[in-house]
């Protein structure tokens, strides 16, 4: 009897949901229990501010890299506007994240991630005002950060410049969808589902998708950097010692 | 000067199959299921009793309205790519024929 009631509102749930509540890439608005909300949003805070002073310390030194900015939020803008579909009959996003950490620093995109997910939770309702702390550290924090990483991990291997943007660009993408996996793993964690069992679920949907879709975020990444590097060289070194 | 605006009209040509590209996704990934639809089912599934504490308060009504939302945020964001490379690019023709 009890299990026929959790049934029934299993299947309430999911009819009254899944019509009027479109999800997007990350986690909707109000699908984080509230001290999950409220925690990711306190620990994204310190990398938004820190990323703040930093694009507006670079933007001191080199004015002519704002309108470099701009491109770098308008290729998240365009990458995340495209809902595609992938194996195993379903669809997701693409991020853009990797391409601006590697060329500004990877707090940078911390602004650039706030502003794309603003835009989506108010205009598109995809994402949320409830949820933009936990998807933005996903997305703008360890997208970014693991972009950087495995970029700089890359070059110290001496692998050609458009590989090293190739892995960062695919590695980020997929390591944002683990950890919205995580995240919403964290956050239903209960006695009768672990944290594990929680994961592989989430983690079932998110990763296989996700595979074929970061390999085209790779590609488009590779593409734009080389275009910004033919047009832009003199600030993007300046900007990036690295990048020579 | 003639390679100037053939480069302004392909740039444009690119911008505007990108944003036609949406409208024919649009039409292909309604078969599709979203990772977010399926993340929604799996919350409902593991912790039936979860109730969304807050909700959009404004939503596009219909798939036309989404799609078509969803093009207004790739024409923003080419728009500024294309101005930059137009711009760059008629900067670079200028210091050449310096």
């Amino acid at each position: 009897m009890k299990v026929e009631i959790i049934n029934n509102k299993k299947t309430f749930w999911v009819l009254v949901l899944i019509p009027f509540q479109v999800f997007s890439m990350h986690i909707a608005e109000g699908f984080l229990p509230k001290e999950w909300a409220f925690f990711w949003t306190l620990v994204f805070i310190p990398f938004l501010v820190y990323g703040y002073r930093k694009l507006k310390r670079q933007i001191e030194k080199v004015p002519s890299t704002k309108l470099l900015f701009a491109v770098v939020c308008a290729f998240v803008f365009v990458l995340s506007s495209f809902k595609i579909p992938s194996v195993a009959g379903s669809s997701s996003h693409l991020t853009g994240i990797a391409l601006g950490a590697i060329l500004f620093g990877a707090s940078t995109m911390s602004v650039a991630g706030l502003i794309v997910l603003l835009f989506q939770a108010l205009l598109l309702a995809h994402g949320g005002i409830t949820t933009l702390g936990a998807n933005a550290f996903s997305m703008a924090v360890v997208g970014a950060f693991s972009a950087v990483w495995v970029y700089k991990l890359a070059v110290k291997l001496k692998v050609s410049q458009w590989l090293c943007v190739f892995l960062a660009a695919v590695v980020s993408d997929f390591l944002i969808y683990v950890t919205t996996s995580m995240q919403l793993a964290l956050a239903f964690q209960s006695e009768t589902n672990s944290l594990l069992e929680n994961a592989i679920k989430f983690m079932s949907v998110f990763a296989i998708t996700q595979v074929p879709l970061a390999l085209i975020e790779g590609v488009f990444t590779v593409f734009v950097f080389k275009l910004l590097l033919n047009y832009s060289k003199n600030e993007l070194t300046l900007l990036n010692p690295l990048l020579k | 000067m003639k390679n100037k605006k053939s480069f302004i009209i392909i740039s444009l040509l690119v911008a505007g199959l990108l944003i036609a590209l949406q409208f024919v996704l649009a039409n292909v990934v309604s078969k599709f299921e979203g990772t977010d639809d399926q993340a929604v089912a799996i919350i409902s599934e593991i912790s039936p009793n979860y109730k969304p504490w807050a909700f959009s308060f404004w939503e596009p009504s219909g798939a036309m309205a989404e799609t078509i939302l969803f093009a207004v945020q790739t024409t923003l964001g080419l728009s500024v790519i294309v101005f930059y490379l137009i711009n760059r690019n008629s900067k670079l023709k200028r210091t050449k024929c310096n």
